[in-house]
């Protein structure tokens, strides 16, 4: 009777591990299950934590691991999405501020907002670059060759002194005779010059500069910087200081509609960096925009016969955006139609 | 007679419930086992002698840990890099394995840039010079001081690391333990081998040589075979210029031309030495005296140099600028608080 009892047993027992578990890991499918599931919890608590106290790209992380362990729970599946929208917006948002305050020449907010970004999401690329060009000033320019030109210059025209053309040479390794092809970039290094034997308080002038800057003496603050940059042309901190006068110059012209003064003054930036260049093509658009507004203005008057007014608007399109051909031409039309009209009468 | 038959039923059908039950276990591991990850439930994977549990998925590896394996080891196995052994630690908040307990190594980077809601992670570099048993004076550093002060990382958990490991750090590629730091060593002193060789390595550290080739072989300087052994040893050999002049002096009446010149030479050469005496790649340069200038770096960039190193105090946190990045020199009459101050590890703000 017993023994039958044990076969009958030894029958389940084989017909479980006949059809239960054709996995790698026979022997223990079940409890392995089981502890999928509990570090799959145990993930998905860390998570639950991490998220607790804002720290979204690790709760991230956690809830992945979580639905890995679980891929049919719909619930982390949701609160993963939610945590990727949440981090998107969020960095987005610091990240923006960080522009801001660049822009305003306010330079430790904007670094202390972009590495908010980085901290919500490390992969905000964008961030990272703005950072670094923050805190890294370039040591040389780049120059684009527009048109036929030698190295001696090129040379001239970056540190008055040709002779220097074997330094151009040697950083863009071409030849010091031949001339660089048009459409290429050049990379100037930017040279020392020896130090002057007359004592210079480089850090207490500096702060002097900051100090005029803070206080927006925009004059004094770019007296001190040039006085700085006698001594040291390259000077980090005083060019730092020369554009964030002109930033803030700029965008009191832009406040008072005088986009090109504010243009030319952002011109004089030393500083290829893209918040600059974004600037720089929102004054564009904007010097553009006005001076089309005053050619249009032009046209009309010209419409309705007043053409002196016509020509008047069309010199102020001039004066904003010299390039206007359209401008120049219709003066041209306008002024010999004015000359033949007295001559009727 | 009847109530034995009674019991003999009750245990028959007890028996057939139970084989039945057995059998519905079987099947609803079958059907009802839930949709399986994209990976294998703990895939043996034979190691040579020892058989390892694993579960691979795109993101993280689930590891059974055998007796014989520690966080480096894994770390080794699955990062590829024995150097991160603490990642796996710290992410499973543990200090030491528990085998047969699994754990997850991330395969996800994270912990980018030391930030965190309160402050970024900053990382001390110290600079020596010479050693002495009992001279000490402004930049030589006496022995015992100089044990003390190795003694304090290795108690309060500081993780020595290289000049790679950093740069990958301010690469944004890959994170540093909390409480990484720097050892550099200036100029080749034969004290460097004599005296702070030992004494590091017995504490488990390494440390970066900053050589001015010229000096090399010189009566109170390392020679290349003692170099040889260190870098054998795990410590690294770099640039400190071949000459040790400053790079950004123009003597007088000379030439602009000729000065570049001299940059050129005396930063490509002691490159080449390092490179013909010890075959290591050289990539990193420590500008004498601290000084540099514009040019200067953009020939240090242009020679292929990874990173230089200036003398300014402070730790280096990851958006530094590779070629100015700042160390903290360790004088002889510094004492035990002023050191402490120098490796401080993070520095606070407000990123919330």
């Amino acid at each position: 009777m017993k023994r039958r009892n044990y076969l009958s047993y030894l029958l389940a027992v084989l017909m479980l591990m006949g059809t239960s578990c054709s996995g790698v890991s026979k022997t223990h499918c079940l409890s392995e299950e089981k502890e999928m599931f509990a570090v799959s919890y145990h993930y998905w608590q860390r998570a639950n934590e991490a998220e607790t106290v804002n720290d979204w790209n690790m709760a991230k992380y956690l809830y992945r691991i979580a639905h890995q362990l679980d891929p049919e729970n719909k619930d982390i599946e949701r609160k993963i999405a939610f945590l990727n929208d949440k981090i998107q917006s969020e960095s987005q948002l610091h990240f923006q501020r960080g522009l801001d305050f660049y822009r305003n020449g306010k330079i430790n907010k904007a670094r202390q907002a972009l590495l908010t970004a980085l901290r919500i999401n490390p992969e905000h690329h964008e961030a990272r670059i703005y950072l670094l060009e923050i805190i890294q000033q370039p040591e040389q320019n780049a120059f684009k060759v527009d048109q036929k030109t030698d190295l001696k210059t090129i040379a001239q025209a970056f540190y008055n002194d040709p002779e220097k053309s074997f330094l151009i040479a040697y950083f863009n390794d071409i030849q010091e005779h031949v001339a660089p092809a048009i459409g290429s970039t050049l990379i100037i290094p930017w040279v020392p010059i020896q130090k002057s034997s007359v004592p210079f308080d480089l850090e207490e002038n500096i702060g002097k500069a900051r100090l005029y800057l803070d206080s927006k003496r925009f004059s004094q603050a770019l007296a001190m910087t040039s006085k700085i940059r006698e001594y040291e042309p390259e000077n980090m901190e005083a060019m730092d200081i020369e554009s964030a006068v002109y930033y803030q110059i700029a965008q009191e012209f832009e406040r008072f509609g005088k986009y090109s003064d504010a243009l030319m003054t952002m011109l004089k930036v030393q500083s290829d960096n893209q918040s600059t260049k974004s600037y720089i093509s929102h004054l564009r658009l904007l010097v553009k925009d006005k001076a089309d507004q005053h050619y249009r203005r032009g046209v009309r008057y010209f419409v309705n016969e007043e053409l002196e007014k016509a020509i008047k608007e069309w010199e102020r399109t001039l004066a904003i955006d010299p390039t206007n051909e359209m401008a120049q031409k219709d003066i041209g039309n306008a002024k010999s139609l004015l000359e033949k009209l007295r001559q009727i009468q | 007679m009847k109530i034995k038959r009674k019991i003999f039923i009750i245990s028959k059908i007890g028996q057939l419930i139970t084989a039945f039950l057995i059998c519905a276990l079987g099947f609803y591991g079958c059907i009802a086992q839930p949709v399986k990850p994209n990976g294998e439930f703990f895939q043996n994977v034979d190691t040579g002698d020892i058989l390892q549990s694993e579960l691979k998925m795109d993101d993280f590896v689930l590891v059974r840990p055998d007796i014989m394996d520690t966080f480096d080891s894994l770390s080794a196995e699955y990062l590829g890099d024995a150097n991160k052994g603490w990642v796996i630690a710290k992410f499973n908040r543990q200090n030491q394995i528990s085998p047969g307990k699994p754990l997850i190594v991330p395969l996800k980077t994270i912990y980018l840039g030391g930030l965190t809601e309160d402050s970024y992670q900053t990382v001390p570099i110290l600079v020596y010079h010479q050693f002495s048993n009992d001279h000490p004076d402004k930049l030589t550093v006496k022995t015992e001081k100089f044990y003390e002060q190795m003694l304090y990382l290795k108690k309060n958990g500081y993780t020595v690391i290289g000049l790679d490991q950093l740069l990958d750090f301010m690469e944004f590629k890959s994170p540093l333990p909390e409480k990484a730091i720097v050892i550099t060593i200036d100029d080749g002193w034969i004290s460097a081998y004599a005296i702070a060789y030992p004494i590091l390595k017995k504490f488990g550290f390494t440390a970066t040589l900053f050589v001015y080739t010229d000096f090399i072989e010189g009566e109170q300087a390392m020679n290349w075979m003692q170099l040889k052994e260190m870098a054998e040893n795990g410590f690294d050999v770099q640039s400190h210029t071949h000459s040790y002049q400053s790079l950004t002096m123009i003597k007088e009446n000379e030439s602009f031309k000729s000065y570049f010149e001299f940059l050129v030479r005396d930063i490509k050469n002691s490159k080449m030495a390092i490179r013909h005496h010890l075959n290591l790649d050289c990539r990193y340069l420590a500008y004498p005296y601290g000084e540099t200038n514009p040019l200067v770096i953009s020939l240090v960039k242009k020679l292929g140099y990874r990173a230089a190193f200036t003398v300014t105090r402070g730790g280096t946190p990851f958006f530094e600028n590779p070629y100015t990045i700042g160390r903290s020199i360790i004088y002889g009459d510094l004492d035990m608080g002023e050191f402490i101050k120098k490796i401080s590890y993070k520095e606070t703000i407000t990123l919330k």
